[in-house]
């Protein structure tokens, strides 16, 4: 019995589920933001800055879920995500560069596949490592890769870093800012089905069964080792994405791309958006590149406004910003004078 | 039949099951009792693929099972219903269910937990309801609904009645009952004695070793093994 409550304490520390609105409202915010990210450019396409940042925000979005899925619908850890960025993004640049005419979707594909590699690697110590092991590991990964690509020269260029050419499909290229907007967009929506489905399928509640309980799923014939390889492996074919979206909006791969403080970043955003929640990801994205883009001009800054924002968002919504539209419903109804209904908390996977 | 033929086994240097054997006739319930310590649930994780025996066979209509992992034994149609539960709290009960089905092909899922759900009729009415939120018996009922989901022949229960209300251990046991009409082979691993009440045959276990064996019937009205090992 102690052995449980235990668990189940440690578990309520970590993740909670996200208590969400109903149906109709939720499709509804959908749409909004969904029109929102598609006219958006209208308004604002002609400042490439702010362009370059909500593009940014799409990028950091996708990472954050990737990482997303190994912490919160999984309960693994990696400390080292943007190191899977920097994979995915010099892979992006070595096959733009080396191929050429290669279709665009190929290149998204293979940089995807390469960082998928090194997650699969990755991934298959954490069947006896789990915990502050499992952080140190990806710790040392995230730490390790820049280091790799700035002493790899033959293949990285060292410090100068790789050019990468604009998207192109056939003769057409996207150099613009609203175009790379527009193909950021499309990829990120493409892998947020993707994602979805992967945790509405019996694979993303076998995640689930390993996060909340090893021997429940070992019992119910779920291997958990190959589990959590299949995820590292899911998570980092995301964030290797994410890497390639990267470095077509940098337009240059280089060791200072992924520094070791962006995994740090991701792993802030996944807490402040809300475990277990892809829409609190995303909005966690948001704030992750508003920052940056801010603070861009007196750096230093960025990590100072983002841990206060930890911490303030930790003291007043410790589920993250996903919990905040059940809040501020329930907070209406208190205003309007009515009882709350009682909060029956959702089902995990209705949660994806 | 299962049986489980002289096994050993050890955590590192500890010594958990020192020589026990059992057997479960195809259909019958039985019951394996014993203190804290006593090897109880070892022996069963033995059978369930989960804890490798040291030395020993494990059985299956005379087939050597020993060596197959937890998924296989599953396949194999032996299920475990493990300690304390474990029900995913934020899952719906429909979900905890669906998870138990893990091995089973995709569309055979929504028939079988109509199934099981036959059986338990209470979870029927919470089906949308997180596994959090039911009371431990409810909780309970799912863990074996949950073990049932792949229609396994030989349905390994670990202490259900750990930490239930009397009248939930009650329920527990009944549900054993209704388990066995189906044909299901089921062992019992717990601490109350109780358990002997719906069993056939019992063994009483001691530090490992086995202490005691016979009808279930004769265990139960054995006042001096009772006090003894059983705890009433």
């Amino acid at each position: 019995m102690s052995e449980l409550s235990l668990s189940a304490a440690r578990r309520g520390a970590l993740v909670k589920s996200i208590r969400k609105l109903p149906l109709g409202l939720r499709m509804l915010a959908i749409v909004a933001v969904a029109i929102v990210a598609i006219v958006f450019p209208a308004f604002e396409g002609s400042d490439s800055f702010v362009m370059y940042t909500a593009t940014q925000a799409l990028v950091y979005g996708l990472a954050i879920v990737s990482l997303n899925l190994l912490v919160g619908f999984g309960g693994q850890i990696s400390l080292g995500q943007a190191g899977f960025l920097a994979i995915g993004g010099y892979a992006a640049a070595l096959l733009a560069i080396h191929v050429s005419g290669l279709p665009i979707p190929i290149e998204v594909l293979g940089a995807g596949a390469a960082t998928a590699v090194i997650g699969f690697l990755l991934g298959l110590p954490t069947g006896r490592l789990r915990g502050h092991y499992l952080a140190i590991l990806t710790l040392g990964f995230g730490v390790a890769i820049p280091e790799i690509a700035l002493n790899w020269t033959s293949l990285t260029q060292g410090r100068t870093g790789l050019t990468v050419p604009p998207p192109r499909i056939g003769n057409t290229i996207f150099p613009t800012p609203t175009e790379l907007y527009y193909f950021s967009l499309v990829v990120l929506v493409i892998c947020l089905v993707a994602i979805f489905s992967i945790l509405a399928s019996s694979t993303g509640r076998a995640f689930a069964a390993v996060r909340d309980s090893e021997a429940a799923a070992t019992a119910m014939g779920i291997n958990v080792t190959a589990t959590k390889v299949l995820l590292f492996t899911t998570s980092a074919f995301f964030a290797g994405v994410a890497g390639d979206l990267d470095a077509h909006l940098q337009g240059l791969v280089s060791p200072d791309s992924f520094p070791f403080s962006l995994s740090l970043f991701f792993f802030a955003a996944v807490v402040l958006g809300g475990l277990a929640s892809v829409w609190g990801s995303l909005a966690g994205a948001v704030i992750l590149a508003v920052i940056e883009a801010e603070t861009s001009s007196s750096s230093g800054w960025e990590p100072v406004i983002l841990g206060g924002a930890v911490v303030l968002l930790l003291l007043f919504l410790p589920r993250g910003l996903a919990d905040f539209p059940y809040r501020a419903q329930q907070a209406l109804r208190r205003w309007r004078g009515r009882k709350p209904r009682a909060a029956v908390p959702p089902s995990r996977a209705e949660v994806s | 039949m299962l049986a489980a033929e002289d096994i050993y086994c050890s955590y590192g240097p500890i010594d958990a099951v020192l020589g026990i054997s059992i057997e479960a006739p195809e259909g019958s319930v039985i019951c394996i009792l014993g203190p804290n310590g006593a090897g109880k649930s070892t022996t069963l994780k033995a059978i369930a693929g989960v804890v490798r025996p040291r030395k020993g066979r494990v059985t299956l209509e005379g087939r050597d099972i020993t060596r197959l992992g937890p998924s296989r034994k599953l396949s194999e149609g032996i299920a475990l219903a493990p300690e304390g539960r474990r029900i995913l709290a934020d899952f719906s009960v429909r979900d905890n269910l669906r998870v138990g089905g893990h091995l089973l092909n995709r569309n055979k899922l929504g028939a079988r937990i109509r199934e099981v759900v036959e059986l338990f009729p209470l979870l029927g009415e919470r089906m949308n309801q997180p596994g959090g939120s039911l009371s431990g018996g409810e909780q309970q009922m799912l863990a074996i609904a949950r073990a049932l989901m792949t229609q396994p022949t030989v349905l390994l229960l670990d202490e259900p009645s750990l930490g239930l209300a009397p009248i939930a251990t009650r329920q527990v046991f009944d549900a054993v009952a209704r388990i066995r009409e189906q044909g299901t082979t089921t062992v019992l691993v717990e601490q109350n004695s109780l358990a002997l009440t719906v069993a056939d045959h019992g063994y009483v276990l001691s530090e490992g070793r086995l202490h005691h064996d016979g009808p279930a019937q004769e265990l139960f009205g054995d006042e001096r093994l009772r006090r003894a090992y059983l705890g009433g």
